[in-house]
């Protein structure tokens, strides 16, 4: 019996599903695809009475989202003193968490946040079609041998933003891989589709905000 | 004759004004006073042998929050 994140092919062949082909040189700017470690997310800052509080979210890995167009340009004119216009500029850069595979499935990935996420049964069937991207939220990722990272799932709900500078200013030292082309089209077509999908209301359930 | 009271005068004296007021913190130490532990570590040991990027293993850990907190000493 195969371990449950293999698939049989209409070949015949097993293949591991969610497989995904990276490169693991990075370009001379970001890119999409870009797979980055330790990344902040600062949820707020306060300041009173002289006092600053400061607090950020440490994620082990994120996924760059943002279009490769638009990161190509950005990179172009940023800084140039020939360009006529900051037009081209970007202030952030879109991301997504990854997440251990594992983790996601007990619901445990968010715990040192001290948030409780639904469990997500591996050997059934919302664990399956997770693993072979058929759910809209999710993004699974299988990551060749020779790249060491674990299994990881994009979950497309908990986006942000990062500021373009600080991505610039780490991406030498925090690089972890790109994800190649044909997957990282995938990726960002999904993610698209996800954030252009219609919310539709609940008409079992009681309308929030009518008499 | 720009009108010193309005933030967006073209007034040397309000701009600098303005400019001494950010300026004046000078010195910013941030303490860390809040992490949420992890079990795990963003690069913990495997057993499945894999060798990759620098012989270490990614995404093994969970997102973390840290707080730091600190005085704005105006100068």
């Amino acid at each position: 019996m195969e371990p449950a994140n293999h698939v049989e092919l209409c070949s015949g062949e097993i293949s591991r599903v969610g497989s995904v082909q990276v490169k693991r040189n990075r370009l001379g700017r970001i890119s999409q695809g870009d797979i980055f470690r330790d990344v902040e997310y600062i949820e707020y800052v306060t300041e009173k009475r002289g006092i600053i509080e400061v607090s950020k979210i440490v994620f082990p890995l994120v996924v760059v989202l943002t279009q490769d167009c638009d990161l190509e340009q950005n990179a172009r004119y940023r800084g140039n003193p020939t360009s006529s216009s900051d037009d081209k500029q970007l202030f952030s850069v879109l991301v997504a968490p990854l997440y251990n595979a594992e983790h996601v499935f007990l619901g445990t990935h968010l715990s040192d946040l001290e948030l409780n996420m639904a469990p997500i049964n591996k050997t059934k069937t919302p664990g399956k079609t997770l693993m072979q991207n058929e759910r809209p939220r999710y993004h699974y990722l299988n990551f060749p041998d020779n790249i060491s990272i674990v299994a990881q799932v994009v979950d497309f709900k908990h986006y942000f933003s990062v500021n373009v500078s600080y991505i610039d200013r780490i991406r030498g030292r925090n690089f972890i891989c790109r994800i190649s082309e044909l997957y990282r089209e995938d990726l960002s077509q999904r993610f698209a589709a996800y954030l252009a999908r219609i919310g539709l209301p609940d008409l079992s359930a009681p309308m929030s905000g009518t008499p | 004759m720009p009108n010193s009271k309005d933030p967006f005068s073209n007034n040397s004296y309000v701009t600098s004004q303005s400019t001494q007021a950010v300026g004046t913190v000078s010195v910013l130490e941030l303490e860390r006073v809040g992490e949420s532990i992890s079990n795990t570590t963003s690069e913990a040991s495997t057993d499945q042998g894999i060798v990759g990027v620098d012989q270490r293993r990614y995404g093994t850990g969970k997102p973390r929050r840290i707080v730091l907190r600190g005085n704005i000493a105006r100068g």
